[in-house]
This record gives C-alpha cells, sequence and structure tokens, in this order.
C-alpha cells in the first residue's frame, strides 16, 4: 500500500469523524438541562428578555435546523458566535489553541525524551534494580492526578524554592515576542528574543512536566515490553554473533524495531494529554483552551464547547493519521502487505 | 597443530523453578584446523546448547556451568568479558543458524547488515566494505549481488536468506564456523546447495567448520569426524566414515536403523523405541540404557569412554559404552 492510497483513505476517515463527533456533541450540549439564554440574561431578566435571547442566538427553532446551520457554517470555517465571549468561536480557538498544543506537544516530547530510555534500561536489565526502579515509577506515574501533582510542584518548586513561576505563559514584566505562529516557544526563538525564550521555557516546565508525568511511565512501560520482545528475536542474537557491541544490538537494531509498535501508543498519549491539558492548565493559569473551555462548560456555551470538542477530534485523528504514515517509514514490510 | 575449538568436559545446567536441567554433561568435542566435524543427536540432546555457548550466546544469567572449559582459537570462552566476546564473534569465529527467515533484521536492507558486521572488525570505509560484501553474496553463487544488499530480508526467499546468512558468516575471514542446523528450514534440493557452497567456502578460506544437525545424511555427506549426542552426552566419537559405516554404540546403531537409505522399499522404517529422558531425571549410568534392546545390569552404571580400533588409522574413536568394554575383555 503506497503513502498516497493511505493518506487518501485516511482523509476520508477523517471527515466521517469530525461528522461524528459533530453531531454527538452537538446532541449531548442539546440534551443537557440548562439554558443559556436564562444565563446571559441573568436571573432578575424577565420571561420576555429571556424570550428575546433565545431568538437571536437560534435557540428557539428545531434541532435538526439548528445543526444544519452549524454545519453549513462549519466547513466555511464559521464554528459559530461564542455565548460567553460574544466573539466567533473559530477566533477564540485561534488565540487560545496554540498555547494548549505547545503544551501537549512539550509534554509528549518529555513523556518520550525520559520514557523511551528509561523503557530501555528497564528492559535491557531486567529484573535488575533499575528494572525494578523504573516500574515502580511508572505505577505511581499512571496512578497520580495530574491536578494534584501540579499543586504539589507549586508548592515545592515555586512556594517553597522560589525556582519557578507558578503560572501564566510568559513573565508579565517581559514584553512578549511578536506574534508568528501562536506558539510563544517559537515566536521568540523566530524573533531572537532571549529573555521571552528563557521566560517561557520557564513557565513551561512546570506545566508540561505535570501534564506529561502520567505519560512517562505509559511510554517506560511499553517501551520495556516491546525491547523485551524484539531482544528475544533470532535477529538480534545474530547481531550479537557478528560481534556488535551491546549497545549497538540494543540502540540500532531492537530499539527500532520496538519503536513500530510504540508509535501507535505516542498517538493515543496525544489524544490524552489534549484532554488532560484542560485540567494543568486551570491549576497552572495557563493561557490555553483548559481554562476557556472550562468557562464555556460553566456557561452552557454550547458553540464554543462544540468548537473546542471538534478541533480537539480533528488533531487527534490527524495525529493518529501521522502515526500510520510513520508505520511505513519505520517498517518496509508494510508496503508489501497492505 | 592447536585445535581452533576445544570443548573440554563441559557440564552445563539451567536452573529451572524446583531443580535444574542438565542439558550438558561432560561434553568433549575437538575441532581442528580446517576440519568440518558434524554433530548429530535427537532434539533436546543438547547440540544446539553446545553451539550457543561456545560463543557465549546464551544469556549468563540462564545458565550455570558446573564443570569443563571451552577454549576457542586460544581464548578462554568461559571467563572472556564482553568485550573480547565480540572482538572473537563474527570476526575469527562465526555463526550460522537455523532459521534463516528469522535470522536477519526485518527493517535493515541486506547490506547494512553485511557492512555493519565486516566494520565492526575491520577499519574500512563504508565503500570498501560495500564493495567486500558484494564480493561475499557473489561467492555463495548469488548473481545480482549488488542488487540484493538493497533488498530486505523479507524480499529473499528462504534459500537466499540463508545464503545472505552464510556470506555474513564469512564476512571477516573466520577460522572457524558454526552452523546450527544451517538447513533444517530449507527444502531438500535447495538445502543441498546451501550445504555445498558452505562447504566450498569453509575450503576456500581454510575454515573448520562445526555442523550441527539432526541429519545422518548430511553428517554422512558432509563432516569427516562426527560426535553422536544423546541426553546432553557424547555417546560416540570418531572419523564419520568408521562411525557411520561400523556404529560402536546401539545409539549411533538406532538412529541409522531409521535412515530411509537403510531399508528396503515399502518395508517399516525402524524408530527407536521409548522416549528421549527428561533432562531433570538422567537415569543413572547410560541414558540411552531403558531404550536400549542391549541394555545389561552393568548400564545402570557410568559407561566407560572405551577406544574402538579403527582400521582408518590415526584418528581416535570413542564410544561411551559397556557393550564394546565387554566385548574387548573377553
Amino acid at each position: 500500500m503506497s503513502f498516497l492510497t493511505i493518506l487518501r483513505r485516511r482523509l476520508g476517515f477523517l471527515i466521517l469523524v469530525v461528522i461524528g463527533v459533530s453531531l454527538i456533541t452537538f446532541a449531548i450540549s442539546h440534551m443537557i438541562p440548562g439554558d443559556p439564554a436564562r444565563l446571559i440574561a441573568g436571573d432578575r431578566a424577565s420571561d420576555a428578555a429571556v424570550a428575546a435571547i433565545r431568538q437571536k442566538l437560534g435557540l428557539d427553532r428545531p434541532l435538526y435546523v439548528q445543526y444544519g446551520l452549524y454545519i453549513a457554517g462549519f466547513v466555511q470555517g464559521d464554528l459559530g458566535t461564542s455565548i460567553r465571549t460574544g466573539r466567533p468561536v473559530a477566533e477564540d480557538i485561534i488565540a487560545f489553541f496554540p498555547a494548549t498544543l505547545e503544551l501537549v506537544i512539550a509534554a509528549l516530547m518529555l513523556s518520550v525524551l525520559l520514557g523511551v530510555p528509561l523503557g530501555v534500561a528497564s528492559a535491557v536489565w531486567r529484573d535488575r534494580p533499575i528494572d525494578h526502579a523504573v516500574r515502580s515509577f511508572a505505577v505511581i506515574g499512571i496512578s497520580t492526578p495530574a491536578f494534584w501533582l501540579g499543586l504539589i510542584v507549586l508548592l515545592l518548586f515555586y512556594g517553597r524554592l522560589g525556582w519557578l513561576p507558578s503560572g501564566g505563559a510568559i513573565d508579565p514584566l517581559i514584553s512578549p515576542p511578536a506574534h508568528y505562529t501562536g506558539f510563544d516557544l517559537v515566536d521568540a526563538v523566530i524573533a531572537g528574543n532571549a529573555a521571552a525564550l528563557v521566560s517561557v521555557v520557564k513557565h513551561l516546565i512546570l506545566p508540561a512536566a505535570t501534564l506529561g508525568f502520567v505519560h512517562v511511565g505509559i511510554v517506560a512501560r511499553q517501551i520495556r515490553s516491546a525491547m523485551l520482545d524484539q531482544l528475544g528475536e533470532d535477529y538480534v542474537r545474530t547481531a550479537r554473533a557478528g560481534g556488535l557491541s551491546r549497545s549497538r544490538v540494543v540502540l540500532r537494531h531492537a530499539l527500532p524495531n520496538a519503536m513500530i509498535p510504540s508509535v501507535t501508543v505516542l498517538g493515543l498519549a496525544f489524544g490524552d494529554l489534549l484532554y488532560g491539558a484542560v485540567l494543568t492548565e486551570t491549576v497552572f493559569a495557563w493561557p490555553g483552551m483548559g481554562n476557556y473551555v472550562v468557562a464555556s462548560i460553566q456557561a452552557l456555551d454550547f458553540p464554543a464547547v462544540m468548537g473546542f470538542t471538534v478541533v480537539v477530534s480533528f488533531a487527534y485523528v490527524l495525529v493518529n493519521l501521522l502515526v500510520d504514515l510513520a508505520y511505513i517509514v519505520l517498517d518496509p514490510r508494510i508496503k508489501e502487505i497492505g | 597443530m592447536d585445535p581452533v575449538l576445544n570443548i573440554d568436559r563441559l557440564t552445563l545446567e539451567f536452573p529451572i523453578y524446583g531443580g535444574a536441567v542438565r542439558a550438558l554433561d561432560a561434553v568433549s568435542i575437538t575441532v581442528r584446523p580446517g576440519e568440518i566435524v558434524g554433530v548429530v543427536g535427537e532434539s533436546g540432546c543438547g547440540k544446539s546448547v553446545t553451539a550457543m555457548t561456545t560463543l557465549r550466546l546464551i544469556p549468563d544469567d540462564r545458565y550455570r556451568v558446573i564443570g569443563g572449559s571451552i577454549t576457542l582459537l586460544g581464548v578462554d570462552m568461559l571467563s572472556a568479558g564482553e568485550k573480547a566476546l565480540a572482538t572473537i564473534r563474527g570476526a575469527r569465529a562465526s555463526m550460522i543458524f537455523q532459521e534463516p527467515l528469522t535470522a536477519l533484521n526485518p527493517t535493515r536492507r541486506v547490506g547494512d547488515q553485511m557492512v555493519e558486521v565486516i566494520r565492526a572488525h575491520q577499519r574500512i570505509s563504508a565503500a570498501a566494505a560495500t564493495a567486500r560484501a558484494t564480493r561475499l553474496l557473489s561467492e555463495m553463487r548469488i548473481a545480482d549481488a549488488a542488487e540484493v544488499l538493497r533488498r530486505y530480508p523479507f524480499e529473499l526467499s528462504g534459500g537466499m536468506r540463508q545464503r545472505v546468512v552464510i556470506a555474513l558468516a564469512f564476512a571477516n575471514d573466520p577460522a572457524i564456523v558454526i552452523a546450527d542446523e544451517p538447513t533444517t528450514a530449507l527444502d531438500v534440493t535447495v538445502q543441498r546447495q546451501v550445504l555445498l557452497l558452505l562447504r566450498q567456502r569453509s575450503r576456500d578460506v581454510g575454515a573448520a567448520v562445526l555442523l550441527i544437525t539432526h541429519d545422518m545424511g548430511v553428517v554422512s555427506e558432509y563432516t569427516e569426524r562426527v560426535y553422536v549426542m544423546y541426553a546432553g552426552r557424547v555417546v560416540e566419537s570418531g572419523p564419520t566414515a568408521a562411525v557411520l559405516g561400523d556404529p560402536a554404540h546401539p545409539y549411533t546403531r538406532a538412529l541409522l536403523a531409521g535412515l530411509p537409505g537403510s531399508v528396503a522399499p515399502k518395508a517399516v522404517l525402524q524408530s527407536i523405541p521409548g522416549r528421549v529422558p527428561d533432562l531433570r531425571r538422567v537415569p543413572d549410568g547410560c541414558a540411552f540404557a531403558p531404550r536400549c534392546g542391549q541394555a545389561m545390569a552393568c548400564c545402570r552404571q557410568a559407561p566407560p569412554l572405551v577406544a574402538i580400533p579403527s582400521p582408518d588409522g590415526p584418528v581416535p574413536r570413542f564410544a561411551a559404552c559397556w557393550l564394546p568394554a565387554a566385548e574387548a575383555a573377553s
């Protein structure tokens, strides 16, 4: 199967998923009790005022009409207007999503950069102290709630030690880098703004570590088991019989093959991280989608919640498309099997 | 001349839950330069363990050496460190494995894998190593060697892959090649080609071959001397023609009686009654006694190693059996 065939097939799938997600979120958001018009108008507003607001928002029309209008707008890049902020949802997402993505990518990189070496060490020194340490660490990581961990690291690194800032994405006293991509870290590098870069990195450490912590253990466990499988393979024995050094056999032969099943886990981790970011962001006052979404949910801001859900699902499916394409790069056999 | 490989009374156990499996019991095998030596026996007799331990390829924590030694090209293999092992493996001593389908890394090109092993032992450029790999494949009668180097293992047939594996074993001019059932996984016709090539190549470079097999036909056609193993012990050894022509140990006789060529057409093939003993509880004395038609009372004691007179002259012949001992006494 060629690169293009997979791409075509997956893009079709992508559209189906987005339609499905929009349908489900639309249904759920309109079935839960609560009246956004009443929330906007306030407790003491007259029924007539509430009805007027309802009409203005289109909430008085039949559900299928509302959905039809939503989809019609959606394909034109219009995700509706936020009930709470009064601005187009698409604009809000463009404003807030890059910060979330930055946090998620940082957390994912952290879990790979720590999780892969830990998993490899754990497999190579199986049943030795390092293996036990890594496995215990993985269990602790998986069973630690992110919001609790966030509070603890804040207490320690901000409260007690004062090494790192408590929240936000950049020091308010530093002029932020010019807006190129929306990613502060990338923008700071492009602008060559060293002060901003240092500040951005400092602000990123705690939230990214908190968010990524769980996944360090998940990645380590996955790599460990995939490595154990690979190290038991005949070709590893052949490589050793050929006189290759142990590190070369592990890093050049076994590890690349162990990465093949592991990229799936990374794809799933990305989805987890996107949703996990919502909680982490509220703890660290991170200016991403998390705070925006929590506020939108509390305000029964349907268009905003739906916009967020659809965009996150879209990103998730997109990442899994990348995972499938990564298989082709990592495993030459895929092309043949189809 | 000093032997290239000398396994001296090697006894080795695999610890298992609640006991140990004695995989090798005082096994002695000698291979001299340029010699093709066979090790033959049923599955589980310890022949593969012998091959693997010779290059120390079994993870150290899986087995226990009870006694004996392995001297490979003057190196005491049982005490050698990881560095010394890496220097000798794939260079002066190399190995060919049973399963060509899985012996190569599925995600790396054949050429990369060959160049890697060549450059692990020779300080030459990648281009020179590629040229050498091409030559090695051509010497294995692979016509489009340069093309095969660019292929992945799954794109090659089983026979082709095994030729690549053999070419790899000859990558750094070995003094000894240990071939562990190199053709068991192949078709009979391909098997013959591969074995002929293996013999040809070893003669070309003067390498000795330790050929591990369960196939008496292979032993008789390709080896000069043979060790017959049973339940972790060498029961008979000597020049192949003498051992197969006039076996001294009842087990060797039984193995030969199971060969299709030894019986008339349409007659029933002989099989050895009974089963290979459980290596956790090998009987005292001769391990083959429970299945042996000629077992005597004395077979419950460890059999002596009897030198068998050989018409071939100086190459020694031995059998671990009470029968020839009794014959010699009478």
